[in-house]
C-alpha cells in the first residue's frame, strides 16, 4: 500500500550530494543538551518495529527517515485512528509514533488507548499539541513519552531509549 | 294559671326587691355610717326573722297547750258525768237488789232494815222505805222501830208512783238526817203490785268521793249542781259551798256554753271550765281549772320571747361591736397605709388577722412598689428625655388656640414663649408654618411636614409633627408638636439619592449584604446580570449566586471582609437560569458612623466577554503554536525531501523556495478564512499565479464555487504546486502555446459516497514522454494527496499532455448555497 509505493519513489530519488547539517538524519544535535539517556541511546541501537501514525505527509516521511536512519524498521504509516488500530493488530509493532490530531473523527489518543488496551503496545506521542489538558488525556494511555514537533534526532533517540527500557 | 301567678308574683316581687334595694342604697349612700352600725343592722337583720319565728312557734306551742288543757277540761267533765251516772246507776241497782228481798216481800221490815244496814255499812248512804202514802216505814239512819216522819221530798216519790220508774232528786234537807241529801227512789212491786217506794239517801260527800276519783291536780275543781242550780258536791271546799246556789252568770254560762267556757267561779276567781248534764239525774257536772293555769303556757312563751329578744339584741350588738372592732382595726391600718402611699411614702404593711385587709394592704404594698419603680422609671425616662431633648436637635412645643407659644423644650427658645410664627420666623417661612398649625387647629387631624427657614444665613429644615390638644370639654384648645432639625438628614438624603441613582444606573451589579451574607439591596444591573428580580433575592443568601463547585468561596470572602479587608477577585457566578458567568468582584465592608462593620458590599462586573476573548485568544495562541509547529514540521519534511532530490544548493534553494512559497500561499488563504479553509478557485489562483503570465490566460479553470477544508487546502495546494512546477519544466507551460485546463465538479447531493472530482489537463505542450522514475513531485502528486485526503489519484501521461484526476470525499468540499450552480474561473477565462 502506501509504504510500498513510497519505496518506489524513494528508490528513484537520487542520493543527495548536498545535505545540510540541520537536515542530516544522524547529525549530532548541538542544540540539545547531552543527557544520560541520550548518551545511553547513542551507545547501542536495537532494531524496533515501529508504526507511524501521522496525517501530515511530509512529517510522516521525515519521522520515517529519521527512524530508519537510526536502524529501525517502519511497519506502516497510518493517517487515521482506524488505520492505526488495523496496522497495529496486523504488524504488532514494538512502539507506535502517534500524532494526536489525525484525519477523521477519532484522534491519536483514542487510537493509542485502544492499541494499548488491546495489544499492550505503547505509544510515543508526536504532536504539536502541548497544552496541559491534551497531555492529561494522553497520560491515560501510559505513553512512553512525548515528542514535540518539530523534533531533533537527539529527542528522537531519547524517546527510543524509553522503548528500550520498557523492553 | 299557676305559671301565670308564679310569673306575676316573681315580677312584682322583683320590682319590690329592686325598689327596696334602691331605696336602701340611697339611704346608705346619702350618709355614710360606721362599720358597727352596718354590722348591728346585719345582726338585727339576721335575728329578727329568728325572733319572729320563735314568737310564732312559742305562740303556737302555748295555744296547743291551752287547747290541750281545754280538751282535758272537757274530757274530765265528760268522765265525771259518766262516773256520776254510774254511781247513780249503782245506787239504783242496789235498791233494785234490796227490793227483791224476801223480807220486804213478807213485810218483815226489821229484817229488811238489818239487811239494808248491812249492805250499805261502808257507804255514806241510807235506805228508806216509803209506803204509797209517803210515810217512812224504815230508815237505816235510825234504828228500826224509831218513829219516822213522812218523806221530806214528796214530789219525787209521787213521780215514782206516777211513772213507776226510778227517780233521782235534787239536793234537799232530809227529814231525818236534817242535812242536805239527795235521794234515789225506785218503785217496789210485790206480786206485781206497787207497794212501796225504796229510797236511797245519799250524802253529798259520797259524791265528793266520786268527783275526787279522777285524781286531778289540786288546781282542778269539779262540782255537781242539781237541776235547781244548787251545788250538790264540790271537790274543793265542799262543806263551804254545798247547798249554795251557783251564781247566775256562771250558771248561765254553764247552761248556754257548749264545751269549754271562761267564767268566774263561785269563789270569785276566773276559771276555765266545761259542764255536762247527767243523763241519769239531769245534774250539771262541771270541771274547771283556774284561768291562770290555762294561760300559764302563753305567759311562759311570751316571757321566753322577751328573753330571746333581749338576748339577741344584746348578743348581736355585742358581736357586731366586737367584729366591727376586729374588722375596723386592719382597715384603719390599711387606711393609714393608703394615706402614706398617697403622701408618696414607700409602705410595707404588716399582716393582720383579716385576710381581706391583708389583701388590701398587700395590694397597696405592691402598688407602692410598682409606683416606686414607675416613679424611678419615669424619673429616668424624664432624665433621658431631657438629655435627648438637650442633646438632639428635637424641640417640643405647645401653643394655644391663637398659636402663641406656651412652652418650648429648648432653653434657647424660651424667648419665643408668648410669640407666634409671624413674630419669630422670616417672612418667606411664615405662611407655610402658619397654614400648617392652622390646619391642625381647624381639622383636629395630626399633621406632619417639612418646614424650612433661613436663619442666620443658614437654610435649615425641620420635620414638624403637630397634633391638637383638648380642654376638659373636648374642644381643641391648642397645639402640641415636635420639631426635629433634619437639615443634615435632608442633605444626606440628597446625597443618598444621588448615590442611589448612581447605583441604579451603573452597569455594575451592586449587592448590599448583611454580615451573614443575606442580600439586603440589589440594583437593576444585578437584576440584568443575574436575572433575579429584587423581590426574588432580598432576604436570601448570596450563596444562590455561587456555583456548586465554588460553594466555599463566598464564606472565605465574607470572613475576610468581616475582618475589615477588601477582597478583589475574578471568579464565576451563577445566574438565575443556571448559566455561569465570569465576574470581577470587589467585596468590601460597609461601616456605620462609628466605623463598625455593619454589612458587606459587593460590586460585580461581568467579564464574561473579556474571558471569552481571552479564552479565544488563548485557544488561538495554542492553535497557532500547534499549527506553527506542525507547519515547521511539514517544512522540515519538505526540506528533507527537497534535499534528497537536489544536486546543488542552488537547485535546493530554487525548489525549496517555490514549495515554501506555494505552502505560504495556501497558508495565506487559510489565515484569511480563520484556518477554516479556502475556496478552490482561490487556491488554484494562489498556487499557479507565479507560473503564468500577467493575465493568467494560460490557465483555464471552471467549476462550482467550492470551499475546501483546511486539510484539503494544504495538500491540494502542494499537489497543484508540484503539477505546475512539472508543467513549467516539461509540460504545457514550458512552451509559448501550451495551456492547462482545470475543471472540477461535485457529485449530486443525494449521491452515495459523494465526491469532489478535479481534473488537471495540459494542452498544446511538448509531446509527453512518460517518466521512467519518480521523484518528490510525483510522490506528492500521486501519493500524498490521495493518502492524506482519503481520496484517489490517477496520473496519466498521454502525449498530448499530462492528465491528473483527483477524487476526494465531498466532506472536504462544501458548496455555497447561493453559488452552487454558478461556475467560477480561477485564473483566467482563456489563454
Amino acid at each position: 500500500m502506501f509504504l510500498d509505493r513510497l519505496e518506489v519513489y524513494r528508490s528513484h530519488i537520487a542520493p543527495s550530494t548536498f545535505i545540510p547539517a540541520w537536515l542530516a538524519p544522524s547529525a549530532p544535535d548541538d542544540s540539545d543538551p547531552p543527557t544520560e539517556t541520550g548518551d545511553e541511546a547513542d551507545k547501542s541501537f536495537d532494531e524496533y518495529r515501529i508504526l507511524i501514525v501521522e496525517d501530515e505527509f511530509f512529517v510522516a516521511l521525515d519521522i520515517q527517515a529519521m527512524l530508519e536512519a537510526n536502524g529501525h524498521r517502519i511497519v506502516g504509516i497510518a493517517v487515521t485512528a482506524e488505520e492505526a488500530v488495523v496496522l497495529a493488530a496486523r504488524e504488532r509493532p514494538n512502539v507506535v509514533f502517534m500524532d494526536i490530531r489525525l484525519a477523521g473523527a477519532r484522534d491519536g489518543i483514542d487510537a493509542a488507548y485502544e492499541i494499548r488496551e488491546r495489544f499492550d503496545i505503547p505509544s510515543i506521542f508526536v504532536t504539536a499539541n502541548t497544552d496541559d489538558h491534551t497531555r492529561r488525556r494522553a497520560e491515560v494511555t501510559r505513553p512512553l513519552g512525548f515528542l514535540d514537533k518539530p523534533f531533533t534526532q537527539q529527542r528522537l533517540r531519547m524517546a527510543l531509549a524509553a522503548v528500550r527500557r520498557r523492553s | 294559671m299557676r305559671h301565670y301567678l308564679v310569673a306575676t308574683v316573681r315580677f312584682y316581687g322583683t320590682q319590690v326587691i329592686n325598689r327596696w334595694r334602691k331605696s336602701a342604697a340611697s339611704v346608705f349612700a346619702s350618709r355614710p355610717r360606721p362599720l358597727r352600725v352596718y354590722l348591728i343592722l346585719f345582726a338585727l337583720g339576721l335575728a329578727l326573722p329568728l325572733l319572729l319565728l320563735s314568737a310564732f312557734f312559742l305562740s303556737q306551742m302555748a295555744s296547743l297547750e291551752r287547747d290541750q288543757i281545754e280538751r282535758r277540761v272537757s274530757q274530765v267533765a265528760e268522765a265525771l258525768t259518766w262516773d256520776i251516772d254510774r254511781e247513780l246507776d249503782r245506787a239504783i241497782v242496789t235498791l233494785e237488789t234490796l227490793a227483791t228481798s224476801e223480807a220486804l216481800a213478807n213485810a218483815d221490815f226489821g229484817t229488811f232494815h238489818a239487811q239494808a244496814t248491812r249492805a250499805l255499812r261502808r257507804t255514806n248512804t241510807q235506805i228508806l222505805l216509803l209506803d204509797l202514802s209517803l210515810q217512812q216505814l224504815l230508815n237505816t239512819r235510825v234504828p228500826f222501830g224509831t218513829a219516822l216522819p213522812t218523806t221530806a221530798l214528796a214530789e219525787v216519790a209521787l213521780r215514782v208512783i206516777g211513772t213507776k220508774e226510778p227517780q233521782i232528786s235534787d239536793l234537799f234537807i232530809g227529814a231525818v238526817a236534817k242535812e242536805p241529801v239527795i235521794a234515789v227512789e225506785i218503785p217496789v212491786f210485790i206480786r206485781q203490785e206497787l207497794r212501796y217506794i225504796l229510797v236511797m239517801s245519799i250524802d253529798p260527800p259520797q259524791l265528793v268521793d266520786v268527783l275526787k276519783g279522777q285524781r286531778l291536780d289540786r288546781q282542778w275543781i269539779t262540782a255537781i249542781t242539781d237541776r235547781k242550780g244548787i251545788i250538790v258536791a264540790r271537790s274543793d271546799r265542799h262543806a263551804e259551798f254545798v247547798g249554795k246556789p251557783v251564781p247566775e252568770n256562771l250558771l248561765a254560762s254553764s247552761l248556754v256554753e257548749r264545751g269549754v267556757f271562761r267564767a268566774v267561779s263561785v269563789a270569785g276567781e276566773p276559771i276555765v271550765g266545761a259542764t255536762l248534764r247527767s243523763a241519769r239525774a239531769g245534774w250539771l257536772v262541771s270541771a274547771t281549772v283556774p284561768a291562770s293555769y290555762v294561760d300559764a303556757s302563753h305567759l311562759l312563751g311570751w316571757r321566753l320571747f322577751y328573753v330571746l329578744i333581749v338576748t339577741a339584741l344584746a348578743g348581736g350588738g355585742s358581736l357586731a361591736y366586737i367584729f366591727a372592732r376586729f374588722i375596723a382595726q386592719p382597715l384603719t391600718a390599711a387606711t393609714v397605709v393608703a394615706k402614706r402611699l398617697g403622701e408618696g411614702h414607700h409602705v410595707n404593711a404588716e399582716d393582720s388577722p383579716l385576710i381581706e385587709a391583708n389583701t388590701l394592704t398587700k395590694a397597696l404594698t405592691d402598688a407602692s412598689q410598682a409606683l416606686s419603680q414607675r416613679s424611678e422609671a419615669l424619673s429616668d425616662a424624664l432624665a433621658r428625655f431631657d438629655i435627648a431633648l438637650r442633646g438632639a436637635d428635637i424641640t417640643v412645643f405647645t401653643q394655644d388656640l391663637h398659636r402663641r407659644y406656651l412652652w418650648v423644650s429648648k432653653g434657647a427658645w424660651d424667648r419665643v414663649v408668648g410669640l407666634r410664627e409671624e413674630d419669630i420666623l422670616p417672612s418667606e417661612a411664615q405662611r407655610p408654618a402658619v397654614e400648617f398649625k392652622e390646619k391642625v387647629l381647624r381639622t383636629g387631624v395630626v399633621q406632619e411636614a417639612d418646614l424650612s427657614a433661613t436663619i442666620d444665613g443658614e437654610h435649615r429644615t425641620w420635620r414638624v409633627r403637630a397634633e391638637p390638644t383638648y380642654d376638659p370639654m373636648g374642644a381643641i384648645d391648642g397645639v402640641i408638636g415636635v420639631a426635629v432639625d433634619v437639615t443634615k438628614v435632608r442633605r444626606a438624603e440628597g446625597a443618598m439619592a444621588q448615590l442611589a441613582a448612581i447605583v441604579a444606573s451603573t452597569g455594575e451589579a451592586i449587592l448590599g449584604k448583611s454580615l451573614e451574607g443575606i442580600i439586603e439591596t440589589w440594583n437593576p444591573a444585578a437584576e440584568h446580570m443575574f436575572g433575579f428580580t429584587t423581590d426574588e433575592v432580598i432576604g436570601r443568601s448570596a450563596a444562590i449566586l455561587i456555583p456548586d463547585h465554588r460553594a466555599s468561596e463566598i464564606e472565605d470572602i465574607h470572613a475576610q471582609v468581616r475582618t475589615g479587608q477588601t477582597v478583589s477577585l475574578e471568579t464565576v457566578r451563577r445566574t438565575k437560569d443556571g448559566r455561569e458567568i465570569h465576574v470581577a468582584i470587589n467585596v468590601a465592608p460597609t461601616r456605620d458612623e462609628a466605623g463598625n462593620i455593619t454589612g458587606i458590599c459587593s460590586v460585580m462586573h461581568d467579564i464574561s466577554d473579556r474571558k471569552r476573548r481571552e479564552d479565544h485568544t488563548s485557544f488561538l495562541m495554542r492553535e497557532l503554536a500547534h499549527r506553527s509547529k506542525n507547519l515547521l514540521a511539514v517544512v522540515k519534511g519538505m526540506a528533507t525531501q527537497t534535499v534528497r532530490q537536489s544536486q546543488t544548493v542552488e537547485e535546493f534553494q530554487l525548489h525549496f523556495d517555490r514549495r515554501i512559497h506555494g505552502l505560504a500561499n495556501s497558508q495565506d488563504l487559510l489565515v484569511r478564512q480563520n484556518w477554516k479553509g479556502a475556496y478552490l478557485d482561490e487556491l488554484i489562483r494562489a498556487q499557479l499565479e507565479v507560473f503564468v503570465d500577467a493575465d493568467g490566460s494560460r490557465i483555464r479553470s471552471k467549476g462550482p464555487r467550492v470551499f475546501l477544508e483546511s486539510e484539503a487546502v494544504q495538500n491540494i495546494g502542494l499537489a497543484l504546486h508540484e503539477l505546475a512546477t512539472n508543467a513549467s519544466k516539461y509540460g504545457a507551460l514550458s512552451n509559448a502555446a501550451g495551456f492547462i485546463s482545470i475543471s472540477w465538479r461535485l457529485d449530486p447531493k443525494m449521491a452515495k459516497d459523494r465526491r469532489l472530482h478535479l481534473v488537471w489537463q495540459e494542452h498544446d505542450g511538448p509531446p509527453v514522454i512518460a517518466p521512467t522514475r519518480g521523484g518528490f513531485g510525483r510522490m506528492v502528486i500521486e501519493l500524498m494527496v490521495g493518502q492524506a485526503l482519503r481520496g484517489s489519484v490517477q496520473l496519466e501521461f498521454p502525449s498530448t499532455g499530462v492528465v491528473w484526476h483527483l477524487q476526494i470525499p465531498a466532506r472536504y468540499a462544501q458548496t455555497m448555497p447561493s453559488e452552487e450552480s454558478e461556475d467560477v474561473q480561477a485564473v483566467g477565462s482563456e489563454v
